[in-house]
């Protein structure tokens, strides 16, 4: 069935404007302050553009540690998924933190919507914060991404904006965690909010606060964590106003500007480097939502000349009855999480100048840029991921060509496949569990180096995973095992990073039962694909075993080791699953490894034997896919040299004679 | 002639010919860089290690793997993992 459009929902479909169309489209209706002319160039000597521009970046990172500090859940307190920034007057972003980067190019989206369409009514005045999660408008990429942002005044004029948004356990929906496997467009899911004061001239608005929490299963959170993005907001405002009492006004918007400015032109110089060229990619994604078989694609054509990108997405799938269709906020957050730490690893992330040297073309209506009202509840980790997957992809191999950029070169990582628990935990209270620990997915290998084992998550530089005791102690779970797994790792020259394997049991549920939710990707068709003839990082892949022997195991005081061990019932779980756990069921989740970088069989012999000894990769491995004899824990290397030569000629099709005695 | 490095197996001359960067045998064009390479598409296996399940358990169509060798030494140049019946989506040329 088509995806009927929802007339008037056009206008909040929104694409940022020009900055000077959008300062004349409000100005008459709220102040914005403003530089004269010559003031960017000549009120700011270089020792203070230097230290203001220090203290803006010190000042995004301390709203990312008060956030943690004041968040009582652990996906952002201990993972990290969230993320704060400072923008201009006008919304372009001066400098964002090095938490979730897929958030950071929609926070500006969200903030010059806000000027357009509510500076007449209810209007925009000082000590005034909005909400949001509207992905359609910006801010995050789908519900979860809540957005707190409020604008700065200086002497009567919006100065500035500050902003976070953080991912929330639960707003609402027909499942829990938010994530509505069983959608089939935006009415099955938590329903967007467009920007709304949650507090007006610095009081908290109840009334709107009761609409915002009453959707959730964990009420509590939410409003802790709308307090706390509140108060991540107010710290900004108080170190903002010193900086701007010390330094003034001019000098402290001279230096933002300039920010932008010079990121700018540092990436225009950067991308002069790379040879003009055209590099295509695609990434497929499995299933749009619970019990979907169709293979889906996100596929893009970049463009590089001069120092400039264009980047054109035609060509991607249609939008899809289901619930991992992403906005444009999510396809430009697919992009700018890899742009950041891969073209602009070391210019400063002022997004606001960045995104001047980019040109995005795509279709309306298609898998990452779709119309109201298709689903998106997992936009985040779906086609906003496919978008990044394919966009990095097509980066690194324009940085691959350049002596100056090969550098930052790291092959495509994991996606997060998704597990979520609920229902009543240890205490008899209410919990939502999003499990991130396949956020330690591994890294890409490089072209002159492995990937990173366990590495973490490409789009969050700052991420990390929440320790075993904290999600015991939080959540009625136990964990059996959490560890590294062997032969994940992209096979290549140079190997891609392992990733993680855990099992999970209840432990001390109230009701010996609990909601369950899964939702991945990469399980029929990896993810991280291997660069330069580099294998895929393995698979996602998850069990649930029912009926298992752990607890009798335990009993006897043995803890169980692998799969094998748990007997009972092995359930694959599909790509998306909502059904429940009991006490003696097991949820193991085996989590993607990087992508490989070079061809397998040109990896030093030695390098492979150290991977086998370390347990990272199997003996078996060892031999079918690197084609390395092994001599005890030493590599034989006239073995390794004659059965490469046969598994050279085996793997290509080729017989003896046809193939080139090279080696 | 200087050659620029395209990756790990390939280069280009200023002639726009591309060659393999271990036996220099030729391997392309600037506009098709990989137009002499040997293409082969198989079914996937799970001792690669790239895939858990048979592909079947979550979806309905077929998934290859699809790899491009170096004519002369055999190097493996390109290898994808898709859905049976895609075209190669991964081009690179030059101007």
């Amino acid at each position: 069935m088509a995806i009927q459009k929802v007339a008037g929902s056009e206008r909040f479909a929104y694409r940022p404007s020009e900055r000077a169309t959008l300062r004349s489209k409000v100005q008459s209706l709220v102040p914005l302050h403003d530089l004269e002319e010559g003031d960017e160039k000549n009120a700011l000597d270089t020792l203070s553009y230097e230290v203001i521009r220090h203290r803006l970046v010190a000042i995004t990172t301390e709203m990312g540690e008060a956030l943690k500090r004041m968040s009582g859940s652990l996906i952002v307190a201990e993972a990290n998924d969230f993320n704060t920034g400072i923008m201009d007057e006008i919304g372009d972003v001066v400098s964002v933190g090095l938490y979730n980067t897929q958030l950071t190019a929609s926070m500006d989206l969200a903030i010059k919507w806000t000027l357009e369409n509510r500076a007449k009514s209810p209007g925009i005045n000082e000590g005034d914060i909005f909400l949001c999660n509207d992905p359609w408008i910006g801010g995050g990429l789908h519900q979860n991404d809540v957005t707190i942002f409020s604008p700065l005044f200086v002497d009567g004029e919006i100065f500035a904006w500050t902003c976070s948004t953080a991912h929330q356990l639960d707003v609402g929906s027909i499942s829990p965690g938010s994530f509505s496997v069983n959608s089939k467009n935006v009415f099955s899911e938590s329903t967007p909010i467009p920007p709304i004061k949650i507090v007006a001239a610095g009081v908290v608005q109840s009334d709107v606060e009761d609409a915002y929490v009453r959707r959730s299963r964990v009420p509590n959170f939410i409003a802790l964590d709308m307090r706390a993005m509140i108060g991540t907001n107010s710290i900004a405002h108080d170190r903002l106003r010193s900086l701007v009492s010390k330094y003034g006004a001019v000098r402290v918007k001279a230096a933002m500007r300039r920010m932008m400015n010079d990121a700018e032109m540092r990436l225009r110089t950067r991308l002069k480097t790379i040879p003009d060229c055209v590099k295509e990619s695609v990434a497929y994604v499995e299933s749009a939502c619970l019990g979907d078989r169709e293979i889906y694609k996100v596929q893009l054509k970049a463009t590089k000349k001069g120092d400039k990108l264009i980047l054109d997405f035609r060509g991607t799938s249609p939008q899809v009855e289901g619930f991992m269709n992403c906005t444009y906020a999510g396809l430009r957050g697919g992009v700018f999480t890899v742009v950041l730490p891969l073209l602009c690893a070391d210019i400063p992330w002022a997004i606001g100048g960045i995104a001047r040297c980019f040109e995005i073309i795509t279709d309306e209506g298609t898998l990452n840029n779709c119309e109201f009202p298709a689903g998106i509840s997992k936009a985040s980790v779906g086609a906003a991921w496919v978008t990044q997957n394919a966009a990095h992809e097509c980066l690194v191999a324009l940085m691959d060509l350049s002596d100056e950029t090969r550098k930052w070169v790291t092959g495509l990582p994991l996606a997060p496949c998704v597990g979520i628990l609920s229902g009543l935990d240890q205490r008899g209270q209410g919990f939502v569990m999003v499990s991130g620990d396949n956020l330690a997915g591994g890294f890409g290998a490089l072209p002159d180096r492995d990937g990173v084992d366990t590495g973490g998550c490409f789009c969050l530089p700052m991420g990390k995973i929440a320790d075993v005791e904290m999600t015991e102690f939080t959540t009625p779970v136990l964990y059996l095992w959490r560890r590294e797994r062997r032969d994940s790792g992209g096979a290549g020259r140079y190997r891609g990073g392992v990733g993680g394997s855990l099992a999970i049991m209840l432990h001390g549920v109230s009701d010996n039962h609990i909601h369950f939710v899964a939702t991945g990707m990469g399980k029929a068709v990896p993810v991280a694909t291997g660069l330069s003839g580099g294998s895929s990082g393995a698979a996602h892949h998850d069990l649930i075993i029912r009926g298992s022997a752990a607890k009798a195991m335990m009993d006897r005081a043995h803890m169980p080791r692998d799969v094998e061990e748990l007997a009972g019932d092995r359930m694959i779980v599909a790509v998306h699953d909502e059904s429940e756990l009991s006490a003696d069921d097991i949820y193991v989740a085996e989590w993607h490894g990087g992508g490989g970088y070079g061809d397998p069989m040109l990896r030093d012999p030695e390098a492979v034997a150290r991977d086998v000894d370390e347990g990272l990769v199997s003996r078996k491995a060892a031999e079918t896919v690197y084609g390395v004899i092994l001599n005890g824990d030493k590599a034989d290397a006239e073995a390794t040299h004659s059965y490469r030569r046969v598994l050279r000629m085996q793997r290509a099709g080729v017989n003896e004679e046809a193939a080139y005695e090279l080696y | 002639m200087s050659y620029i490095r395209i990756d790990d197996n390939l280069e280009l001359s200023e002639a726009d010919i591309v060659r393999c960067r271990h036996c220099h045998n030729e391997i392309g064009h600037s506009d098709n860089i990989l137009r002499n390479a040997i293409w082969r598409e198989l079914a996937p296996t799970l001792d690669d290690h790239e895939l858990c399940e048979e592909p079947g358990n979550y979806v309905d169509r077929d998934i290859v793997t699809r790899s491009a060798f170096c004519p002369q030494c055999l190097t493996l140049l390109s290898r994808e993992i898709i859905p049976k019946g895609e075209t190669f989506h991964r081009a690179l040329s030059f101007d």
